[in-house]
């Protein structure tokens, strides 16, 4: 490689006065801090002072074991166990040398507290005419033994009375009752004489030992009611839920379309100006959008395409669009206003005497239908090709596609059905008559096959009733 | 080096301690801690004169005059020199060991008369000489063999079928039921049937020779003879053919008996140790109807009390004492033990009938699949509870015996 000095030499460029002399030989990076386990030198110095990205890992094998150790020792321990009251003496196997002190298990022994008393305090707020002393401690003292498990201690409730005393038959209630009633009587007779603060969870101690008797044994009564049920009553229940679920949604339904017919009922926003609705095409607007808002509601609700409604927006569009045509050439041919109110109206709207007073059934009646219907015999429309239709879309479209389509699942179950019925689904000639014998067609398809699937579910619901019927009678 | 205490999460403790589970036909000893009895004997004793016979060995081997019996009565232990015999032959001479060193942990039923545990305190300490004891209540035990502190133990052994519900580890008495419709009670049914066939049972040890013959073909056996044997011991030894009938061929319908039902299902052969072999259809289920349905099924020229009560009434019964609080949690831990549980379908025809007695509650029954878990359920929950670190605080020691005398078991052993 050449160095500048070379290059100043050949272009006999003046040299420079100091060539420069070497750079000291770059220090070795000292590795300080860290040092890596498990890295080379090398790699590690590459490194300088950046940490490494990622740590790396040695496979290490296990230390070798010191065969020269003596092996720990597990030596036989006798032990004594402070959570005994005597001092008996157990052993166990211990490994190494055996430490002295608190047995492990010791301290797991933790009795409950259960109040005492002293036999003023009794008399003083324990005082019931249906326990004697010796009772109240008798219980005291079970609860103790049992650390107050209830069921147990009603179970070896077994009280001896002396002489004199009534014998005492004591439910599992009375028991509760009488225990947490001492228990709060004492609290309070304590904090009452001073002796003892309450602090917060004395405080939460003492509400949560309100028991309330009458409740408890309500409650018991009830959820007896309810484990005591047979089965016919249980299957009864599992009917009756199923059956109130199904009204529900029913009515959850029903609420919906009420709903809904609520909402036509209601009076039109007037928020916007009245005035554009004064012109024959803001008008026609009005009805359009009418029918879309019907339309898309019907959309949510009933089986209909969704491709429909979607025909229909793109059809008011095009009726807007041909308003705008129509308002230009003032003499439309007569067929074309014969067709629809849209264009009609559009139509009328030129002679303003009509367009300002007549309403849309009138429109429909309009003078150069009735001019037509006077000229054809009527039923013989169809001999002269003339039809009349509610709506016109602009331009040329093949009839087939105008065929309503149903919903996908439908649509393939009615086009298997039509399939059996050795029809086609693409129809050879569609003249208007023809579709419109198919689309009836179609639509009968789907009655029946609703009308099937009605029927499918009803049988199955009998099967299972009898089923259930069948086995109730032998369980029995 | 270091001394290591033992882990708290880990609550053993081993103080090698002997436990020892007394059943109506097994007595089951071993060492606490491990998982399965080392031994188990036949709770009986022959008797011929003065000269007591224990163990397998001595009970099967024919002597004239030598009466079998059992020292047990209703579950509980009642002859006590007898059981000390037993307890002392598995002790030495099945697992070497001597009571004196070991703490011994005994079970008993829950319907033990407070008499009968003092005298078990007695004999531990003073016959024995344990330095420490303590009494179990075996329904305790399975359900800890099980791992539930709380549950409703079903128990169906050979004498005795009993309902225990256990609530924190503590049964409750008052709702515990029993009943002697068990293993032996079906013994008794299927020996009436084979009388009603004319059927002979000649039991293994008379067999010399025997050839194979063709279903329901007199048996062609050379019999060997004895002389002067007791009828006891007669009867003894037939029991050993009808409990391997029970386990290879018995089985307990899944619905409640129909002679229709049980005649479609497919039939057995079982051979007799005399050769002779017969096939077994409804029979295999009408005889251990009984456990059930008692009344419906008594034995040919017996008639069973109103008042007995089959399996299914015991569970109901039982559950029906509790406080209505515990019945759910109960019905859904129930806890199926017992030889005679494992009866094929038992258990689900007491599934059956939990469901059919408590619609409205939700049942789980848990029976163990190892065949040795149910009949030694009683033995491991026992094993389990003598090497728990907590439980050493219990154990009764001599000195408190001397001290308090046998009535400490009743403040103790709860
Ligand atoms: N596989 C089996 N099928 C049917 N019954 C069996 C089976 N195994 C054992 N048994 C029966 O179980 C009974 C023994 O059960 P278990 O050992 O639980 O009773 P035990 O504890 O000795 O007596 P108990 O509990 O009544 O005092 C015997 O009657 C025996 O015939
Ligand atoms: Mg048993």
């Amino acid at each position: 490689m050449a160095s500048s000095a070379d290059v100043r030499d050949m272009l006999d460029l003046p040299g420079r006065q100091a060539p420069p002399s070497r750079p000291p030989p770059a220090k070795r990076a000292k590795t300080e801090g860290k040092k890596f386990e498990g890295m080379n030198r090398e790699l590690q110095n590459l490194l300088g002072d950046n940490t490494p990205a990622v740590t790396v890992m040695e496979n290490r094998f296990k230390a070798k074991p010191n065969w020269k150790l003596k092996a720990t020792p597990w030596v036989w321990t006798p032990f004594k166990n402070s959570a005994r009251k005597d001092d008996l003496e157990f052993s166990h196997w211990v490994r190494g040398t055996p430490i002295e002190g608190e047995y492990v298990f010791a301290k797991f022994n933790k009795p409950v507290e259960v109040p005492t008393y002293t036999s003023e305090e009794y008399d003083k707020c324990l005082a019931d005419t249906a326990w004697t002393p010796r009772e109240t401690a008798y219980l005291l003292d079970l609860c103790k033994e049992y650390d107050l498990r209830w069921l147990v201690i009603q179970d070896r409730y077994e009280y001896e009375p002396e002489e004199k005393e009534p014998p005492s038959i004591r439910t599992l209630e009375d028991l509760k009752e009488r225990y947490y009633f001492c228990c709060r009587k004492l609290m309070d007779l304590r904090r009452e004489e001073g002796t003892v603060e309450w602090t917060a969870r004395e405080l939460e101690l003492y509400n949560a030992m309100n028991f309330d008797k009458e409740k408890e044994l309500f409650r018991k009564q009830y959820l007896e009611r309810l484990l005591s049920r047979s089965p016919a009553e249980v299957a009864e229940e599992e009917r009756l839920i199923l059956e109130y679920r199904k009204l529900q949604e029913s009515s959850k339904k029903l609420v919906q379309e009420r709903h809904d017919l609520l909402r036509l009922l209601e009076s039109p926003q007037t928020s916007s100006s009245f005035a554009q609705f004064q012109t024959s095409q803001g008008l026609s607007q009005l009805a359009a959008n009418i029918l879309a808002n019907d339309k898309n509601r019907r959309r949510k609700t009933g089986p209909e395409a969704a491709t429909e409604a979607a025909a229909q927006q793109t059809l008011q569009k095009g009726a807007a669009a041909s308003h705008g045509n129509s308002h230009g050439n003032a003499q439309h041919s007569q067929a074309a206003a014969a067709h629809s109110h849209d264009s009609k109206s559009a139509q009328s709207a030129n002679s303003p005497a009509t367009a300002t007073k007549t309403s849309k059934a009138d429109l429909a009646q309009s003078a150069t239908a009735k001019r037509v219907a006077k000229r054809v015999p009527p039923g013989q429309e169809h001999l002269y090709g003339i039809s009349y239709h509610d709506r016109l879309t602009q331009g040329v479209f093949l009839r087939s596609s105008r065929v309503s389509t149903l919903k996908h699942t439908v649509q393939a179950k009615v086009q298997s059905v039509l399939a059996e019925l050795a029809i086609s689904a693409k129809l050879a000639m569609p003249t208007a008559k023809v579709c419109e014998r198919y689309e009836a067609l179609q639509q009968q398809i789907t009655v029946l096959l609703d009308a099937k699937k009605q029927a499918d579910k009803l049988e199955a619901e009998v099967k299972v009733l009898k089923a259930q019927k069948g086995g109730d009678e032998s369980g029995e | 080096m270091t001394n290591t205490a033992p882990q708290p999460m880990y609550g053993g403790d081993e103080i090698s301690a002997l436990v020892i589970d007394p059943g109506s036909s097994w007595t089951r000893v071993g060492f606490a801690g491990e998982d399965s009895p080392k031994a188990v004997v036949p709770t009986f004793y022959g008797k011929a004169g003065d000269d007591i016979y224990v163990g397998d060995n001595e009970l099967h081997s024919p002597r004239s005059g030598m009466e079998v019996l059992s020292p047990m009565s209703d579950g509980c232990v009642t002859d006590w020199d007898k059981t000390v015999k037993i307890w002392d032959y598995a002790l030495s001479k099945r697992l070497y060991t001597d009571p004196k060193d070991h703490p011994l942990l005994v079970t008993e039923p829950s319907w033990n008369p407070a008499k009968n545990r003092e005298k078990a305190v007695e004999v531990a300490f003073e016959q024995l000489g344990v330095p420490a004891f303590y009494l179990a209540r075996e329904a305790v035990c399975s359900a800890f063999a099980c791992g539930k502190p709380t549950a409703l133990v079903v128990d169906i052994g050979s004498a005795v079928a009993s309902v225990t519900p256990v609530i924190d580890g503590l049964v409750l008495k008052k709702a515990t039921f029993h009943s002697n419709f068990a293993g032996d009670y079906v013994n008794n049914h299927l020996k009436a049937l084979f009388k009603s066939k004319n059927i002979t049972l000649t039991p293994h040890f008379m067999i010399a020779k025997k050839q194979s013959v063709e279903s329901g073909q007199t048996a062609q056996a050379t019999l060997k003879s004895f002389d002067g044997l007791a009828d006891s011991y007669l009867e003894f030894e037939r029991g050993r053919i009808l409990n391997e009938f029970k386990e290879s061929t018995s089985q307990v319908l899944d619905m409640p008996y129909s002679e229709v039902v049980a005649n479609s299902r497919p039939s057995r052969p079982f051979e007799f140790p005399d050769g002779y072999n017969l096939n077994f259809g409804a029979e295999r289920f009408a005889t251990t109807e009984p456990l059930f349905q008692p009344q419906q099924f008594p034995l040919p020229d017996f008639t069973v009390d109103n008042n007995a009560q089959g399996i299914s009434e015991l569970i109901n019964a039982s559950v029906s004492a509790c406080d209505v609080d515990a019945r759910a949690n109960l019905v859904n831990n129930v806890v199926l033990i017992g030889g005679s549980s494992l009866l094929t379908g038992c258990t689900e025809r007491t599934n059956l009938e939990m469901t059919q007695a408590f619609p409205g509650m939700k049942i789980r029954i848990q029976a163990p699949g190892n065949s040795s878990e149910r009949k030694y359920a009683g033995w491991i929950g026992g094993s389990i509870l003598a090497s728990l670190g907590t439980f050493h605080q219990m154990w009764i020691g001599k000195k408190e015996y001397e001290e308090v005398g046998a009535a400490i078991v009743e403040k103790r052993c709860k």
